[in-house]
């Protein structure tokens, strides 16, 4: 097994600066303060999510008479339909429908799904000229880095490194961090893109079966700027994105901006229904693993996600080490779900099919991001913000033991999970370790505790060892109320 | 539909057999009209507090003349270069640009005035239909947007908004199924992609002002 980097190796880099990891903190933390705030103004929030989780599954539960049905319509308003079974087929499609139209230069609004497929590279390595239009988006492309958060995607940086970004690439006054300023510069630069493009390239926020239209919701109106310039739209789209009913996008509508960013709705919702005049759509939809999960009930769910990213937001680890150190497209509570999944979920179909001591295929195994679940305090925020109800904590603990079932832990927890399972087991060898411990500790160096064997205890001293253990003090406490009975306390 | 035999249809077969392999328990589907939503005292004055929250400036006029006469006041129009107005009486459409070949050319718009059909009081969003035209580029290319909307039309939440969107049977297979672009707006353009700092005027409108008419003429303020 190729052993790779965990989640607490690449999270030390962004903890070992410690102010800038509070100002993370902090940052995002406010975001979800304005996210309760928009919460507490609308009274049948609990009742919308309920029926937000009850669309979704609603919609998994028939994926498929959905998506003919999304088919039908959608080719009847004339757009053209590509499935693509995984990464490599929906960037071979989009390549394929750019050069038909002989195009070299397109602008991209947001679209996760276009990150999980890693589709930029892919075009730029083709001789397209792809240009990011989210603002956010734009600085990391800049920059040559990946979004660290699914709705913030520079939520990482500080003006100041944007400024230095602006000045070397576009050209803006150096030293000049004021995001007014930036924001224009960025607004400038952007527009020559816009008008510039051949194609636009766009996520799918909601598919609406009942239809065959979408929606796209943007802040800045990048998609919408995008899509009505050049004659060609490409919508790139996961399978699961679906609702039934048009009238099923006022529930998703009212939840996703508040849950997003604390703002009662995006600034710009928009519906396209086939192509526009004179212009050409295709929406491409994507499988790339998702068909697998609806398969298990414990993990169908995810499936509901609308991508608001709230449960990243609340989530303390994720504030306090960063997206990059989940290294995922989705990081976050949702992310550490996802992406085990995804890297599992095929050896668990084939286990399911051909019984269990399956081996892991290449990649499968070293790949697992099985240090994701763990990556997470179990305080289950994630699953009291979560729009639609993924119960994001349980499924969190569930992935801990299917990683642990596949012998992905690391040496050091897989050895100490099996020592204290053997001393829980055993009420007598939990006594005789709790009086060694208690005999032990005040006197042990500090080095026979805190060392390298310890992870647990860097940054983080136990408390001091009682001179009692519980059982004792109980019995102890028996013992004398047996000796003052009625004593009024 | 008879798909042609290539690497495309085989993924979607693919898919199609294995979803369909897939025996999943049957969750039903809620009916939405049984449900009750916030209804507020005075929409009219929640679409006003909203649009102030998300950025944008609420005017309430009697009429469309008196819509042009405030609008004719703004800074933002004295400054206005290429104007294009879609509603009758509100703003006007300088020369030449009523009936441009390709949207590119109103890249140079500074003021678009559209007529929203109604609004939404939960956060200030205004339909735009853009079914019939092909306009739709300039609500984000113009500077500045203008909007016209019947005081008297606001609807309570986005239940009531989609309800005002559906056919006769409830559905939108009609209206929505026979194509074109429609959209939500609330507020102006804007980002907080750099440390959180909102900054208005992003990609799109650098300010949004409504006009809220009062008694909106026949032709006014409807369909742009």
């Amino acid at each position: 097994m190729t052993k790779t980097a965990e989640h607490p190796d690449r999270a030390r880099a962004f903890v070992a600066d410690d102010a800038r990891a509070h100002w993370h903190d902090e940052s995002l933390w406010f975001v979800r303060q304005k996210r309760d705030r928009q919460v507490h103004s609308v009274p049948e929030w609990e009742r919308l999510r309920e029926l937000a989780s009850q669309v979704k599954r609603h919609a998994i539960s028939r994926w498929p008479d959905y998506l003919e049905e999304f088919e039908k319509n959608a080719t009847a308003l004339g757009a053209k339909v590509h499935w693509a079974a995984d990464a490599e087929e929906h960037n071979r499609i989009v390549l394929g429908i750019l050069r038909d139209a002989g195009v070299k230069k397109i602008t991209k609004s947001k679209s996760m799904l276009t990150e999980e497929v890693h589709l930029n590279p892919y075009l730029i390595k083709h001789g397209i000229d792809v240009t990011d239009t989210d603002l956010g988006e734009r600085i990391v492309q800049l920059r040559e880095e990946t979004p660290s958060h699914i709705v913030l995607p520079a939520i990482h940086l500080k003006r100041e490194d944007v400024s230095e970004t602006f000045h070397d690439k576009i050209g803006t006054e150096s030293g000049n961090a004021d995001p007014a300023y930036l924001t224009e510069a960025a607004r400038q630069h952007l527009r020559e893109k816009f008008l510039g493009a051949e194609a636009s390239i766009t996520g799918v926020n909601f598919l609406v079966a009942e239809t065959g239209g979408f929606v796209v919701c943007t802040n800045e109106g990048n998609a919408d700027l995008g899509t009505s310039l050049p004659r060609l739209h490409i919508a790139c789209t996961g399978i699961e994105k679906l609702v039934p009913r048009a009238a099923d996008l006022a529930i998703y509508l009212r939840l996703l901006a508040r849950s997003a960013t604390g703002q009662p709705i995006t600034t710009y919702t928009s519906h396209f229904h086939g192509p526009r005049p004179g212009g050409e759509l295709h929406i491409v939809l994507v499988d790339n693993g998702r068909s697998d999960l609806a398969n298990d009930p414990q993990f169908r769910d995810v499936l509901n996600c609308i991508r608001c990213g709230a449960c990243m937001n609340t989530c303390p680890v994720y504030r306090r080490s960063g997206g990059h150190s989940y290294a995922a497209t989705v990081p976050g509570p949702i992310g550490s779900v996802l992406n085990p999944l995804h890297a599992l979920t095929p050896r668990i179909v084939r286990e399911s099919e051909q019984g269990e001591g399956v081996e892991p295929r290449e990649g499968e195994a070293g790949d697992a991001h099985g240090s994701l679940p763990f990556a997470c305090s179990l305080c289950g925020s994630c699953t009291d913000v979560c729009p639609v109800k993924i119960p994001l904590h349980h499924q969190l603990l569930a992935l801990r033991k299917t990683v642990g079932d596949r012998g992905l832990l690391p040496w050091g927890k897989r050895i100490g999970m099996k020592a204290a399972g053997k001393l829980l087991n055993s009420p007598k060898l939990f006594g005789v370790a709790g009086r060694l411990a208690r005999k032990a500790l005040p006197v042990l160096p500090r080095a026979a505790i805190y060392n390298r064997l310890n992870p647990w205890g860097v940054g983080r001293d136990l408390p001091p060892a009682p001179p009692k253990s519980f059982k004792q003090m109980w019995r102890d406490e028996l013992k004398q109320e047996a000796s003052s009975p009625g004593d009024p306390k | 539909m008879i798909a042609p035999a290539s690497p495309a249809s085989d993924s979607r077969a693919a898919l199609f057999k294995k979803l369909r392999g897939q025996l999943l328990e049957a969750v039903e589907l809620p009916d939405l009209s049984a449900e009750s939503w916030i209804r507020y005292d005075d929409p009219l004055a929640q679409f006003e507090e909203a649009l102030k929250t998300v950025g944008g400036v609420s005017v309430r006029v009697p009429d469309a003349a008196a819509a042009q006469a405030h609008l004719k006041q703004s800074p933002v129009w004295s400054e206005a270069k290429q104007t294009v107005s879609l509603v009758e009486g509100v703003g006007e459409t300088t020369e030449g640009l009523g009936a441009v070949p390709d949207v590119h050319e109103l890249a140079g718009v500074d003021v678009a005035v559209f007529g929203g059909l109604f609004g939404v009081a939960e956060n200030a969003a205004v339909w735009l239909d853009f079914s019939h035209s092909d306009h739709r580029g300039l609500c984000v290319l113009a500077q500045h947007l203008v909007l016209v909307v019947p005081a008297s039309e606001i609807e309570h939440t986005m239940h009531g908004a989609y309800a005002r969107l559906a056919d006769a049977d409830g559905s939108h297979r009609q209206k929505f199924g026979r194509g074109g672009f429609g959209m939500f707006v609330s507020g102006p353009s804007k980002t907080a992609d750099i440390e959180q700092s909102l900054v208005i005027g992003a990609h799109g409108a650098r300010s949004l002002t409504c006009y809220l008419l009062e008694e909106p003429d026949e032709q006014g303020a409807s369909a742009p």
